[in-house]
């Protein structure tokens, strides 16, 4: 398994290509996603969920993302870069 | 450039991925699902304000209009089943009136062509049955039955129909089946009526662009080959001719006589051939001419370079005989330092990964997309011939002076105006000359159609022949007659036929029109690029009067056209 920062560059990477030049992400922690200031529209996020959702997939885990993003993230994972990248090193851990 | 994207589905992640690409293009995304809405609305030459425009400056604008044009591209991608009512009772396993169907794909049909009216080009994505849906199984392609049966005949219809404008061109979606490894998004589609894959909308994309390129004469027109181990298995240098690998009963020898083919089919099309290889020339011309199994033989080839020198080098030396810009070339090597080196010193050079088992070299050129164009024209298909016969040339040239070999040519010039057997060809010599050419004006057939249909204005084609063959139209000279002045809008030729003298036949033939016209001077007003310097070469040299970028010439003079054609004006 591919640690979680790496697939989150990839997955940044991938969606700013249709990130205008002033809405690119970066991959640093405090970089909002899913909180106010976010450079990401809505369809922006949900791509971006989708496409994290894909490439964890694609490493044998399956998680709803979606459906938490849906349920209005309650627990603020999505918040940022850096509060998703730590909440997904967690599931993985639970999933060992 | 200003794209128009609608289809109903939301797509416009594919509006983003191009915007953010490009800052060349100004998207314009029609709000989905409101196909028939958003046709009207263009034919009506106007943007909806529930249109979003996505411009490079400013991220999102609403409402954006006042060009001449409404759109320059137009793109419409739609399921059949949300375009054709009665076709989704065809999904939902209900009987159908195929007669229906096709009513509606025409009127459909007739909706696009009204469209077309305000944009320069229309891409229409073909239809395809879902792919997930079984159908009816064995009895699916069933006549007038079967959904896949059903779907073809209306993509066939529609492409008759749409086939009645010039400008509007048919997207297969078939072969983005082949490219992606998925085609839809579920989960994209439930939360937000996104139904196809990232994946899916960069191979769109990259279609698009290559189509834009086609339209703009920006296609590649010559593969350049390596041989060893590239056009055919093994080192001639080590096994000699007698043991290189083609054809045979070796699947390796198959692959390249496949490979072989498969280049051979695309000279059909238009595209030239040339080798360049690092080898000793004679040995390698042995293998061509004597190798029972080979395909291509050395009249497919419009020239060579083979020897020992750099490859980069012997590519521009190759440019040059075939007077063709680099950015025309594809480079095809199995040597990846070969393919860097030439990549590295020639940017303008489109040097394919190439991959590293044979058995996937025909796969690999058939399915490149950079020699996307949008006509096929008599010319294109003889055009390999027809620079074989320019070899003829040059070796004869090289016998005699400049002036003996043009009278020993035997040219004979056949002079016509712009009509409707001809504009295509003519639309792809406008939009493909760089090198001479004055102006260097792009557009679309239809519009210079438009243009030359004016009155005052007037658009001549020149087709050459010599005693080697026909080189086909490989002229155009369009004008303006304004007061007592004629303004030559268009000066192109063919590199096909440059070192002939035609340019002083063609400028010759206008004056001489001006002075019927009893006009009182042609004006030509060159317009740099960076690639047609050839034109103002000859413009130095031709004997006009010179005003900063403007050649004059008074009619009251006649213009010295040579001797050595045989002209026939129809």
């Amino acid at each position: 398994m591919r640690k979680i920062n790496q697939l989150m560059e990839e997955a940044i990477e991938e969606l700013n290509n249709q990130q205008s030049n002033y809405n690119k992400l970066e991959n640093v922690p405090v970089e909002k996603l899913n909180s106010e200031g976010s450079k990401l529209d809505s369809l922006g996020l949900l791509t971006f969920i989708n496409i994290i959702e894909e490439k964890m997939s694609n490493e044998g885990i399956k998680i709803d993302l979606m459906g938490i993003l849906m349920e209005g993230d309650p627990n603020g994972v999505m918040a940022t870069v850096g509060s998703f990248t730590k909440f997904l090193e967690e599931k993985m851990k639970d999933l060992k | 450039m200003k794209i128009g994207l609608i289809s109903d589905t939301n797509i416009d992640i594919l509006a983003r991925m191009i915007q953010n690409d490009n800052n060349q293009y100004e998207i314009v995304s029609f709000p989905f699902a409101q196909v028939y809405q958003s046709l009207i609305s263009v034919s009506n030459n106007n943007i909806p304000n529930s249109c979003y425009i996505n411009s490079s400056e400013s991220g999102y604008k609403i409402n954006k209009t006042g060009d001449n044009k409404l759109l320059d591209l137009l793109f419409l991608w739609t399921r059949a089943e949300s375009v054709i009512n009665e076709f989704q009772k065809c999904l939902e396993f209900k009987e159908v009136d195929i007669d229906k169907i096709l009513n509606e794909v025409d009127e459909y049909s007739n909706l696009i062509l009204e469209a077309t009216n305000s944009c320069g080009n229309v891409f229409v994505m073909s239809w395809i049955k879902p792919l997930y849906h079984f159908g009816y199984g064995m009895s699916d392609n069933k006549f007038n039955f079967g959904i896949s049966n059903i779907i073809n005949k209306m993509n066939l219809r529609l492409s008759e129909n749409l086939s009645k404008s010039a400008n509007i061109f048919i997207i297969d979606f078939q072969k983005f089946l082949y490219k992606c490894k998925n085609i839809y998004n579920h989960k994209m589609w439930y939360t937000t009526k996104t139904l196809y894959s990232l994946e899916l909308f960069k191979k769109v994309k990259e279609d698009i662009y290559s189509s834009i390129n086609g339209l703009f004469g920006k296609s590649r027109r010559l593969i350049v080959v390596d041989l060893d181990n590239t056009l055919w298995g093994g080192i001639l240098g080590d096994v000699g001719w007698e043991g290189i690998k083609i054809g045979g009963h070796d699947y390796i020898g198959e692959a390249f006589a496949d490979f072989q083919k498969a280049l051979k089919s695309l000279t059909n099309r238009g595209i030239l051939l040339a080798i360049c290889s690092k080898n000793y020339e004679k040995n390698a011309l042995e293998a061509i001419n004597k190798h029972p199994e080979m395909i291509l033989k050395e009249e497919d080839f419009a020239t060579w370079r083979i020897n020992w020198n750099d490859k980069a080098q012997n590519i521009i030396d190759i440019a040059k005989d075939v007077n063709l810009g680099l950015s025309s070339i594809v480079f095809i090597d199995d040597n990846p330092a070969e393919r860097n080196r030439v990549a590295e010193a020639l940017p303008e050079v489109y040097v394919p990964e190439w991959p590293d088992e044979p058995i996937y070299y025909k796969e690999a050129l058939l399915s490149l997309d950079c020699f996307n164009a949008p006509s096929v024209s008599k010319e294109d298909r003889k055009r390999a011939k027809m620079f074989v016969q320019e070899r003829k040339r040059r070796e004869l040239s090289k016998t005699l002076s400049h002036e003996e070999w043009l009278k020993s040519i035997e040219m004979e010039i056949e002079i016509e105006k712009l009509n409707s057997a001809n504009q295509t060809r003519t639309a792809q010599l406008l939009n493909k000359t760089n090198q001479f050419n004055l102006t260097t004006r792009r557009m679309s057939e239809k519009e210079f159609v438009d243009w030359a249909n004016q009155p005052q204005n007037c658009m001549l084609t020149f087709r050459v022949k010599d005693k080697f063959g026909d080189s086909g139209l490989t002229g155009v000279i369009s004008y303006t007659i304004e007061d007592k002045k004629m303004k030559v809008v268009d000066f192109v030729m063919s590199c096909r036929v440059m070192g002939r003298d035609i340019e002083k036949l063609m400028l010759g033939q206008i004056i001489k029109i001006a002075q019927e016209l009893k006009l009182e001077k042609v004006e030509l007003t060159y317009r740099k690029t960076d690639r047609n310097q050839p034109i103002l070469d000859f413009l130095n040299k031709s004997g006009l009067q010179k005003n900063n970028d403007t050649y004059i010439w008074k009619c009251n003079e006649d213009y010295k056209i040579p001797d050595y054609f045989n002209v026939k004006v129809l």
